[in-house]
């Protein structure tokens, strides 16, 4: 992996010194690993607090400050229960309780054959269409049984 | 010197005087006890003899090993030894007051914050050695079931151990009320 | 300097203080828990905020500048107010367990809880339980405690340059963690401990033994490195349980690292000797003082008879105090009559003091702790000195954090090598080729300073001597590419102000004499003077031991330590060992135990029962640090008192007192009755010693190879210090024991896979002057053909391999390896 400093920062990389240079690239850094492995792995992590020669404990701090970057595998499918006042005025609870039936997961799981992972949201934006649920960018509105019969489903066809 | 005075002096009426007295108290109850044959009940909460509260779910003593009694104490008679145990919890190994410097003063049982340490009612103790008056953990545990046991122990701490956790539990709105009114 | 006025009073602040910072040095307490002076402002716990006249904020004092004229008011109702519910705030998730929390007494968090703190809290309490971190095995993680302060976090990345936690998470469940949640594995500095404000990051050794209202606090000096700190010690009724580090105190400032802080522990050893001891036949039997003084007076005396006084010979320790030595010292002169005496500085410090003295004709030097500060190029040739001496290693740290560039030359990756801004990758042992290849760009490209040089002595003969080192060769020699000799070169130059450090102990085998002298070569050739070379003494009182007489007389007949112990001729044949091991410490030890077996007399004084008191007819009990009173000499030649503090153990005396008592026993009295007596006699002695300066001269020096690598012994043993011990002293130390307690052979993986050795295998190393066992451990840091020994464990006996070249040097020795079960 090769990470072109100067060019993400541009022209700010005068102003800078080395190691500012160093850590400013560390949140590109987990989302190009994140991109490409779904996750950020152990080593991979070891391998860029060596080569950006930032101490481990200082990578991991700020990568475990961000909710964006994961530790474990993630599913193929995401799915996404918006639990926000409106959806949850709607049941979004009962959605959610479904899903995590039928899949066996809890919220923040991934099933073990690493089909998906199970999450609730705060508010997505479409209080409108509640309850939501989203599966990785797909949005599914106004859930009912029939719909959450065919959520299911196409969670399940991979 | 008057004819009055001479007069007194003569008939002895200041004597008769102190003898009316005697007389009087002669007929008036007692107010002294024949101690020790006659023994008198302690008051709840009197500065005896120490103990170290046995808890009643563990059967150990509640003492953590604080400090605070030794911290407090004026005499500096009250010595703790503590130690990890092997569930990495703080383990009490000697607790011991010894007796001869204490003073009754009472500032340990006051600063103890879990209740841990009372004072007994009991205070007619004696011994031919000094080594009769170093009180180690097991002994004070043992005062506890001697002078303590039952309801008595719990009474005591009730009334005279200050602040309790329910102190400083908030009162309900209700409550608040009601004690304004 | 400006002026301000806070609470009315006018004060006096040095620009770009913070108010904070103003305040504390001029007696004002505002209260505060997340700054400290060694670390750049944070602001995280808000309780500084303080009023400033004409400002409608509150301002936080650490984190804003003083300027010049400001009002400030730092307690005020409102004030008061706002501290009482960040407080509040503070607390709503901190658990109430003081009663069973180490810190309670001393803690921060306790102390302003009781002065601002209300008893009732506004908010629904969810105390956080989480179970602590009892893992690692001196530090005690309770995140459960934590107020997210960061101190210990930035303490351990920002000071002491390691980073091993870091603020695991986000909000409420962020902890204090290393990466992953894994057991905590760092140097153990416990620089964290001392900062935290609550009972967060606790020592595991002083767990539950006292509440800090227990504790008899005293200050003496840490019995390890030259550098001397002031330790904190925590005394309960006689007996020492903790160390801590108090800023303001003593020329550590409140840092402190692993041993002074753990290792002091090694004096409650259960191996320490008790009792006088007298061999009878092949075994030791317990014996009296007087027992064993008479033995010792009448066979010293048959054998002074017998042989005269030159056959006695002594060596005192750098571990005992000035006065110890001193009194040794008097001894073998006076009572004795003989003049060979010296110490293990023979192989490490005197060799820095006598090359310095060649090369800048003055006689004494001490370090300067303070001098990496403010240095444009610091380069520390094969040392790391944050190993060594750790609070120096500090100061370098401090240094290029406030700009100035750091050169290692060094062979491993250490704490320096992390830091520095260039590292050259020396191959072991190279040293000299590597500065002689650097003074050649210097003298080729006409870079030195030529009004100095021509006053210096031996000139010419120098210039030439470096002719053959080119750039090229040097790299050839060195490992290091051509570019960044010539590069370094010109950068040292080049640079306005420069300090060339380096560290020379005692087990090391990777550099000597050659290497110092080579240093003061390049130090003369720039211009600079003695002060911009600097090479710390090793241990407590190397320094001072030196100075106090433990060396042979340069006008008499006195022998040292590589007469005594090395030379075929046998004049020597009775010796006095004091607090030193040198079957176990000393170069080439098979040597050293045949000439021990050879002499009809030894005496050993020492606290353990050291291989060499072994091969004693009559060994002393000796007080240890902590249990005699005296003074170390620091390497900055500062004399500090050390202070006894609790009992002797068992029957065990001073050494001063027992030299004092042998001689009254061999019918001299010393002329000392007490301590007093012998540390006046000292200061006269020392007024005596300084000779007047002599010249500055140049001293030709080349690279000379290690022992032979042949084909039967492929690889190069390197032997160096690691960060948790000091000699082998302190691996009797329970605490540090815990941290390493093996000394484990590192082998490279393609070395290991060749020789079909596996990860935590035994194997057999062979020189050829002997061979030992030893549990190998592939690691990647060690190149192909070396092998890396950390000195320090006696037990391993690592010196039965090593050699002692004419010169007095340890070289790093050639070596074979094999499975320790083969036959061979």
């Amino acid at each position: 992996m090769s990470l072109k400093v100067d060019e993400i920062i541009g022209v700010v990389s005068s102003v800078l010194d080395e190691t500012q240079k160093k850590r400013g690239t560390l949140i590109h850094a987990f989302q190009e690993i994140q991109k490409e492995q779904n996750y950020l792995p152990e080593e991979e992590l070891v391998k860029l607090s060596k080569e950006l020669d930032i101490p481990m404990s200082d990578v991991y701090s700020t990568a475990t400050f961000y909710k964006q970057f994961y530790f474990t595998p993630r599913g193929r499918k995401i799915v996404k229960v918006c639990t926000g006042t409106a959806c949850h005025v709607r049941g979004a609870s009962k959605v959610m309780d479904a899903l995590k039936n039928e899949f066996n997961v809890g919220d923040g799981e991934t099933t073990e054959d690493l089909a998906m992972t199970l999450e609730s949201v705060g508010c997505i934006g479409c209080c409108g269409l509640a309850p939501v649920a989203t599966i990785n960018e797909g949005i599914i509105g106004e859930i009912d049984s029939p719909k959450l019969s065919k959520m299911i489903e196409d969670i399940k066809e991979d | 010197m008057t004819v009055m005075d001479l007069l007194k002096k003569i008939f002895l009426v200041e004597i008769l005087k102190g003898m009316a007295v005697t007389l009087k108290q002669f007929f008036t109850p007692a107010v002294t006890r024949q101690y020790p044959k006659e023994k008198r009940e302690p008051f709840i909460g009197s500065r005896g003899l120490h103990a170290l509260v046995r808890d009643s779910n563990s059967g150990k003593e509640k003492c953590v090993g604080c400090g605070l009694c030794a911290a407090m104490c004026p005499s500096e008679c009250i010595h703790i030894y503590t130690s990890e145990g092997d569930d990495n919890e703080k383990v009490v190994d000697r607790y011991e007051i010894d007796l001869l410097r204490c003073v009754f003063c009472g500032l340990c049982v006051e600063a103890c914050p879990y209740a841990a340490l009372v004072q007994t009612e009991h205070f007619e103790y004696s011994g031919y050695t000094r080594a009769e008056f170093y009180y180690t953990k097991d002994r004070l545990l043992e005062n506890w079931d001697k002078y303590m046991a039952g309801d008595k122990g719990r009474k005591y701490i009730d009334l005279f151990w200050r602040p309790r956790s329910s102190d400083f539990e908030k009162k309900s709105k209700s409550e608040q009320d009601r004690s304004k009114a | 300097m400006i002026n301000l006025e806070i609470n009315g009073k006018k004060i006096t602040a040095n620009e770009g203080d913070t108010i904070l910072r103003a305040s504390l040095n001029n007696d004002i307490y505002i209260p505060n828990l997340c700054d400290d002076k060694r670390l750049r402002p944070y602001g995280g716990c808000r309780l500084c905020i303080v009023e400033v006249e004409g400002q409608a904020r509150l301002m936080a004092a650490c984190s804003s500048p003083a300027v010049d004229g400001m009002v400030i008011q730092t307690e005020t109702p409102k004030l008061k107010k706002y501290r009482q519910t960040i407080i509040e705030l503070l607390l709503v998730h901190h658990p109430l367990e003081c009663p069973e929390c180490d810190k309670a007494g001393e803690c921060n968090l306790q102390d302003l809880a009781y002065e601002y703190g209300k008893p009732e809290s506004r908010f629904i309490r969810s105390r956080k339980t989480t179970k602590s971190d009892i893992r690692g095995p001196l530090i005690e993680l309770t995140s459960r405690r934590c107020i997210l302060c960061g101190k210990c976090v930035r303490i351990c990345s920002d000071h002491q340059g390691r980073g091993a936690i870091g603020l695991i998470g986000r909000g409420f469940p962020t902890v204090v963690q290393p990466a992953f949640g894994e057991t905590l594995e760092c140097d153990y500095c416990g620089q964290c401990l001392d900062v935290c404000p609550t009972g967060a990051i606790l020592s595991k050794p002083y767990k539950f033994t006292a509440r800090s209202w227990f504790l008899d606090e005293q200050d003496s000096i840490c019995p390890f490195c030259g550098v001397g700190c002031t330790l904190t010690l925590g005394i309960r009724e006689g007996k020492i349980l903790r160390a801590r580090g108090e800023q303001g105190k003593g020329v550590n400032d409140g840092n402190l690292c692993g041993r002074g802080r753990f290792g002091i522990d090694y004096i409650y050893s259960k191996k320490r000797l008790t009792t006088p001891l007298i061999k009878k036949g092949e075994e030791f039997v317990t014996a009296s003082w007087e027992e064993a003084l008479a033995h010792v007076a009448k066979s010293l005396t048959n054998i002074i008879k017998k042989y005269g006084p030159a056959a006695v010979g002594a060596i005192g320790s750098p571990r005992c105090t000035n006065e110890d030595n001193f009194a040794l010292n008097k001894f073998i002169r006076e009572v004795v009559g003989s003049d060979n005496i010296e110490s293990s500085a023979a192989f490490g410090y005197e060799k820095v003091q006598k090359v310095m003295t060649a090369a800048f004709g003055t006689n004494n030097h001490p370090v300067n702790l303070e001098s990496p500060l403010g240095k444009e190029i610091i380069f520390a040739v094969e040392s790391d000195l944050s190993v060594t001496h750790p609070i120096f290693g500090l100061k370098i740290l401090e240094a290029t954090r406030e700009g100035s560039r750091l050169i290692t030359a060094d062979s491993r990756e250490t704490k320096l090598t992390r830091h520095s801004a260039d590292w050259l990758k020396l191959m072991d042992g190279t040293s000299v080729a590597l500065l002689n290849g650097i003074m050649h760009v210097i003298t080729e490209d006409d870079l030195f300073n030529k009004e100095t040089v021509t006053g210096i002595a031996n000139f010419d003969t120098f210039l030439a001597s470096l002719k053959e080192y080119t750039p090229e060769k040097t790299a050839e020699l060195t490992g290091v590419p051509a570019a960044k000799i010539i590069e370094t070169a010109k950068a040292l130059a080049a640079a306005k102000s420069r300090l060339i450090t380096l560290s020379l102990s005692l087990s090391e085998n990777t550099k000597g004499s050659a290497a110092i002298k080579a240093a003061a070569n390049l130090v003369n050739l720039l211009g600079e003077g003695a002060e911009s070379l600097q090479i710390p003494a090793e241990y407590s009182n190397t320094y001072g031991s030196y100075n106090s007489g433990l060396r042979p007389d340069s006008n008499k007949p006195g022998k040292g330590l590589k007469e005594m112990l090395y030379d075929s001729e046998s004049f020597l044949k009775a010796i006095y060992i004091m607090g030193e091991d040198p079957v176990i410490n000393f170069p080439n030890s098979t040597a050293v135990t045949e000439k021990l077996k050879s002499l009809d007399f030894i005496v050993v004084q020492d606290i353990f029962l050291t291989a060499t008191a072994k091969m004693a007819d009559v060994v002393f009990p000796a007080s240890s640090w902590g249990e005699k009173s005296g003074t170390f000499t620091n390497a900055s030649s500062i004399d500090q008192e050390v202070l006894k503090l609790v009992d002797p153990t068992g029957q065990s005396v001073s050494d001063w007192m027992i030299l004092k008592n042998l001689s009254l026993t061999m019918g001299s009295d010393l002329g000392i009755k007490k301590l007093a007596d012998i540390q006046h006699e000292l200061k006269s002695y020392h007024e005596k010693q300084k000779a007047p300066e002599g010249v500055k001269a140049f001293l030709t020096v080349h690279h000379g190879p290690a022992e032979e690598i042949d084909s039967r012994f492929p690889f190069k043993l390197v032997i160096r210090d690691i960060l948790q011990h000091s000699g082998s002293m302190s691996t009797r130390s329970k605490s540090l024991d815990l941290v390493i307690s093996e000394a484990l052979l590192k082998l490279n993986t393609e070395d290991a896979e060749r020789l079909a050795i596996r990860d935590s295998s035994h194997v057999k190393l062979s020189s050829k002057n002997g061979e030992i066992y030893l549990k190998a451990v592939i690691s990647e840091d060690v190149p192909m053909g070396t092998v890396f020994v950390p000195s320090h464990f006696p037990y391993a006996r690592i010196n039965t391999l090593t050699q002692l070249t004419p010169e007095g040097d340890a070289v790093i020795a050639g070596v074979n390896i094999e499975h320790a079960g083969k036959s061979s």
